[in-house]
């Protein structure tokens, strides 16, 4: 049985309808994310799920109660918003008490809860702080604290680190999923930055014109992308044209090199022209002792990025694919113009369309 | 780049203060001359020590904070619902509220007279306390425009959607959230919309004296007809006593959430930013 149960929801705002259909089952204590590019719906989503706004159409189930017609304050939903929004009236002690003050709690349930909850996003000796005095990162986890100090049923954050620069942003989010395993709370976080997003979920959901184009773990998103949407989407794509040759035997041809890739579109005919799609990762430097196709081009252009050499690798007609290296101490990077071969498996291939992009829809 | 003295500007600016300096500068030295041939604050003492003074001035400030306390009651929550959940509206709304600077008083108290009259079902005027009601209902009209602009422009300073939801989220009810959250954070804005309510009724004359109320206007226009020095004495202490509320007003308008309602002297006490 699962937790959360969206059935069918469909929102329109006038005319436009910004989520179609959409149907998703989270089991409990899960992390899932909602992932894509800006207008595709998430927010609208997490805010029908939150209760301040009503689907046109379809059925919200928490924990097996249906709660499509209760107000948000009924539904016992803790929320974090991009910018914050701690009480400005009210200090760190104030903010992170609230939700138990209305709930009805005891002077002193509320004082233990505030400083349990300010320890646990590391806030401890912060109370008296009102939000003018606080870091933006501080004032995020006073505001993830007052979402959580009630125990609610789930919670909800949106774009909860936009507003942070880099690196508040990458070790909030680590604390952020931290807490989350540690009070098991189901949880709905939305992003449209597909590394935080792969870093952090036990589930992600890609959505795109409120639409889920796939709902899987990471791992899968990443490397079996169910939809070109999803593969142009998740991470950086090379490209490498090929000929069909045998269409029944999955046969391409590119140059000289005959290679049997994972599937073929359907309409593809012998002669045709496809696009063979591989992650940046799965393409190597020839070193001498290579499984796989090899191909070789020349340097387009090189750079150092410190950690990461990242090569621009023209293969000829018109194909230039980018190639990941690790910084090598006792190595210059290529110059440009060198002759290189790179390498690759077939089965690295992560989708295979249509070149002629009219063809493929 | 950079222009000589600005002659034409400096000019203005002195004109100006001239406009306004001049005349009070008169009235202050007319009040000093009660006695002849020297300069005294004879016409002061007499103000002060006249009964009237300090009657008509009380009633004129309890039925000003009673406008102001109104006032607050139904500004607050309407140009928060308005700002909500009835965008569309705001400039209806914003009109409405002009609108007591668009119809003279004299047209607002003779509606009440013959809404509220004798031979009506509310005969408010029948009686002083229903007077007295009509006179602030008509102070909270006529202050409308500044309580409605300050508030509305203190909400507008705070991000009220969002406060809203995650109050809701936490389960707090709409009344909770007005008086919890909207009231605190819009209270510099409400004190400014007080203060300027204030200075209005205060000496107000029209209303007061259509409606035959003992307030502080009819009382100033009286003195002006039967004294000669006092009337300008009376003027200077009204202006003195408003520019005292307009300092109030910029000290607790620009007061941070955690002050207190007053500095605290002598504890030396600070607070600092964490690194
Ligand atoms: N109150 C509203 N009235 C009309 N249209 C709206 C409203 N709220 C959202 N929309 C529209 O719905 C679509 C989805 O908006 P939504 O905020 O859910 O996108 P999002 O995925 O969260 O985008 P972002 O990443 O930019 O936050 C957008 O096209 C937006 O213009
Ligand atoms: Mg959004």
């Amino acid at each position: 049985m699962s937790f959360l149960d969206l059935h069918a929801i469909n929102k329109s705002f006038g005319p436009n309808t910004v989520v179609k259909d959409f149907n998703l089952s989270l089991a409990r204590g899960k992390f899932v994310s909602f992932l894509g590019p800006s207008g595709c719906g998430k927010t609208t989503v997490l805010r029908i799920i939150a209760g301040f706004e009503n689907p046109s159409s379809g059925t919200i189930h928490i924990d097996g109660q249906d709660v499509t017609g209760l107000t948000a304050s009924q539904r016992k939903i803790g929320m974090v918003f991009q910018a914050y929004a701690l009480f400005p009236n009210m200090n760190a002690a104030g903010n992170v008490g609230f939700g138990l003050k209305v709930a009805g709690a005891s002077r002193d349930e509320i004082e233990a809860r505030v400083a349990e909850m300010l320890k646990l996003v590391g806030l401890l000796g912060f109370e008296k702080r009102f939000p003018f005095e606080l870091s933006g990162g501080q004032q995020q986890r006073v505001a993830l604290a007052r979402a959580i100090a009630p125990r609610p049923r789930m919670l909800l954050l949106d774009e909860p680190l936009s507003a942070l620069d880099a690196k508040i942003r990458v070790s909030l989010r680590a604390q952020i999923r931290e807490i989350q395993r540690e009070l098991g709370i189901t949880t709905v976080f939305v992003t449209h930055d597909q590394e935080e997003a792969l870093s952090v979920s036990d589930d992600i959901v890609v959505m795109h014109a409120g639409l889920i184009e796939q709902h899987g773990n990471p791992f899968d998103i990443y490397n079996r992308p169910a939809t070109p949407f999803v593969a142009d989407f998740i991470g950086q794509l090379n490209t490498l044209h090929a000929e069909v040759a045998e269409p029944s035997r999955n046969m391409v041809r590119i140059g000289a090199a005959e290679l049997n890739v994972p599937s073929l579109p359907a309409i593809a005919r012998a002669g045709d022209r496809v696009a063979l799609k591989l992650r940046p990762e799965s393409m190597r430097l020839a070193n001498g002792h290579d499984r796989g196709i090899a191909l070789s081009g020349h340097v387009a252009h090189a750079s150092f990025l410190g950690s990461v050499v990242r090569l621009g690798i023209d293969l000829g007609g018109g194909d230039v694919v980018k190639l990941d290296s690790f910084n090598d101490r006792q190595t210059l990077p290529p110059e440009v113009g060198a002759p290189l071969t790179i390498t690759f498996l077939v089965d690295d291939i992560v989708s295979t369309q249509m070149a002629n992009q009219q063809r493929s829809a | 780049m950079k222009h000589g003295f600005p002659i034409a500007s400096t000019l203005i600016v002195f004109v100006a203060a001239a406009y306004f300096l001049v005349p009070l500068y008169a009235t202050f030295q007319f009040s000093l001359q009660m006695k002849r041939g020297e300069l005294s604050l004879a016409s002061y003492a007499s103000v002060l020590a006249s009964a009237d003074f300090i009657n008509t001035l009380s009633y004129s400030a309890i039925a000003s904070f009673a406008a102001i306390l109104f006032g607050a009651i139904l500004v607050v929550p309407t140009a928060y619902w308005v700002r909500l959940k009835l965008q569309k509206l705001r400039p209806a709304v914003e009109f409405l509220s002009l609108l007591p600077l668009i119809i003279p008083p004299v047209v607002l108290v003779f509606g009440h007279i013959r809404l509220f009259g004798s031979s009506s079902i509310l005969p408010l005027t029948m009686t002083s306390t229903g007077t007295d009601i009509l006179l602030i209902v008509g102070y909270v009209v006529l202050s409308l425009p500044y309580m409605f602009r300050a508030v509305d422009n203190g909400m507008a300073a705070i991000d009220i959607a969002t406060l809203t939801e995650a109050a809701e989220s936490l389960g707090a009810s709409r009344l909770r959230t007005i008086v919890e959250i909207i009231f605190p954070n819009v209270r510099s804005a409400i004190v400014a919309g007080a203060f300027l309510t204030f200075s209005i009724s205060l000496g107000e004359f029209v209303l007061a004296s259509l409606l035959n109320r003992p307030a502080f206007g009819p009382y100033m226009v009286q003195l002006g007809e039967d004294r000669a020095y006092e009337p300008a004495a009376l003027a200077i202490l009204s202006f003195a006593l408003t520019w005292i509320l307009m300092l109030l007003m910029q000290l607790f308008a620009t007061r941070k959430p955690n002050q207190r309602l007053l500095p605290r002297f002598g504890t030396g006490q600070s607070r600092k930013l964490a690194p």
